[in-house]
């Protein structure tokens, strides 16, 4: 009798312990789900993904609808004949480009004080290839002028993003005593170097304009030292591109 | 009764068609062309049909005074090129002043842009400079005509700029 009644409370317990383990397994499963639910929804990343783009997709850009871009109304270059281009574009009227054929990294510097420059925040800066040309400059003279229009950038512009472009290669036809690819790699490694230690912000622009062994293609340019208008659509899409995902 | 209904709708009709044909015949663009100047636009087009340039660009009014410090409200008429390439100096200036009076004051102010072109250019690419140097120029009543380009090209041009004001 004892053994029955012994028998039927192990049945009752058993039947419970099942039950509560069963009930108490949903309440927590229950408990989980309650918990995702109430979790706040998940922010968007603050971060723009960057979007891949290839050479092409930078050469299909139009030069007169990426001019017009906003992006660009509060933009300014300083740069040679290659810049000088920029000032065919209506969208470009407005804005302040000091552009020279020749100019050289001191004579910019010299210009600074009477250039019109207002509305601001970023300055796009191509210089380089004539202080290559007039004067036989090693890579450290070249830096130290570099850095000397950067500081008075800053100091005239302190709110401003500088954009320190890369030397355009030259095509392998182009002749010139004093001009070839070997220098301008020399010089845009230690230009990159010197921005990435001044927190400039370095654009290489070379990409949709060279070959593989990176000498500029005679395609894109009448000299194989300058762009061809057509292409500078290609040019400015970098650019953009550059500064909205650095 | 009918015979007048019949009469006034056909004289409806030929007044409709005559206002339709005098919509059709109005004058072409040039406002004040008079009869011994030409169409500058149809110069210009046929300067570079003729003429061997490099990509050419259009200004449009708006822009004359960045280029050439001109007002555009001077001007009767124009067709202006400038290259598309920066470091190629060819351009082709035509221009007709809404008054003679003011032909002077428009000249000097092309005169100060090629001079400052010229200048920039003779440093960098002397020969482009060059071409500047030997620009081809006409005058002609409240017409001014500048034509920069290479020098095998001078010739042909200058006969076009000769025959178009002599043939009008």
């Amino acid at each position: 009798m004892k053994r029955n009644r012994f028998l039927y409370w192990l049945g009752v317990s058993l039947l419970l312990s099942l039950l509560f383990s069963d009930s108490l397994l949903a309440a927590v499963s229950l408990r989980k789900k309650d918990d995702s639910l109430q979790l706040p929804e998940r922010p968007a990343l603050a971060i723009k993904q960057k979007p891949q783009r290839t050479a092409q997709d930078f050469l299909n850009a139009d030069t007169k609808e990426i001019s017009e871009h906003s992006f660009f109304q509060t933009a300014a270059f300083i740069g040679d004949s290659i810049t000088q281009g920029l000032t065919l574009l209506e969208a470009f009227d407005t804005r302040p480009i000091m552009a020279n054929l020749g100019l050289t990294l001191a004579k910019a510097k010299n210009n600074l004080e009477d250039w019109k420059a207002d509305r601001v925040e970023t300055i796009f800066i191509l210089l380089g290839i004539n202080d290559m040309t007039y004067y036989d400059m090693d890579t450290e003279t070249y830096i130290t002028r570099y850095g000397d229009l950067l500081s008075a950038l800053r100091e005239r512009f302190p709110e401003a993003v500088l954009v320190v472009q890369s030397i355009l290669p030259v095509a392998n036809s182009y002749d010139h005593p004093k001009i070839n690819n070997e220098i301008i790699t020399t010089f845009n490694a230690a230009l990159k170097e010197y921005c990435l230690q001044h927190e400039v912000l370095f654009a290489e622009i070379c990409q949709p304009f060279c070959l593989e062994d990176g000498s500029l293609n005679p395609n894109f340019s009448p000299d194989g030292l300058h762009l061809f208008y057509q292409f500078y659509g290609a040019w400015l899409a970098q650019l953009e591109y550059i500064v909205e995902y650095s | 009764m009918r015979k007048a209904t019949g009469w006034i709708l056909i004289l409806v009709f030929a007044l409709m068609l005559s206002g339709c044909q005098q919509t059709v015949q109005e004058p072409p663009t040039e406002p004040t062309t008079e009869q011994n100047e030409p169409n500058l636009g149809n110069l210009a087009e046929q300067l570079l049909k003729v003429g061997k340039f490099p990509e050419m660009l259009a200004l449009s009014s708006s822009r004359l005074s960045k280029f050439y410090d001109i007002e555009a409200s001077l001007l009767d008429s124009f067709a202006i090129y400038v290259c598309a390439e920066a470091i190629i100096s060819d351009e082709i200036i035509l221009v007709r002043a809404k008054n003679e009076s003011d032909i002077k004051d428009i000249q000097k102010k092309i005169g100060k842009r090629l001079a400052t072109q010229k200048e920039s250019f003779d440093s960098y690419l002397p020969a482009e400079g060059e071409k500047i140097a030997q620009v081809v120029s006409h005058a002609s009543g409240r017409d001014l005509v500048y034509i920069v380009c290479a020098k095998d090209q001078i010739e042909p041009l200058s006969k076009l700029i000769v025959q178009a004001y002599q043939n009008k």
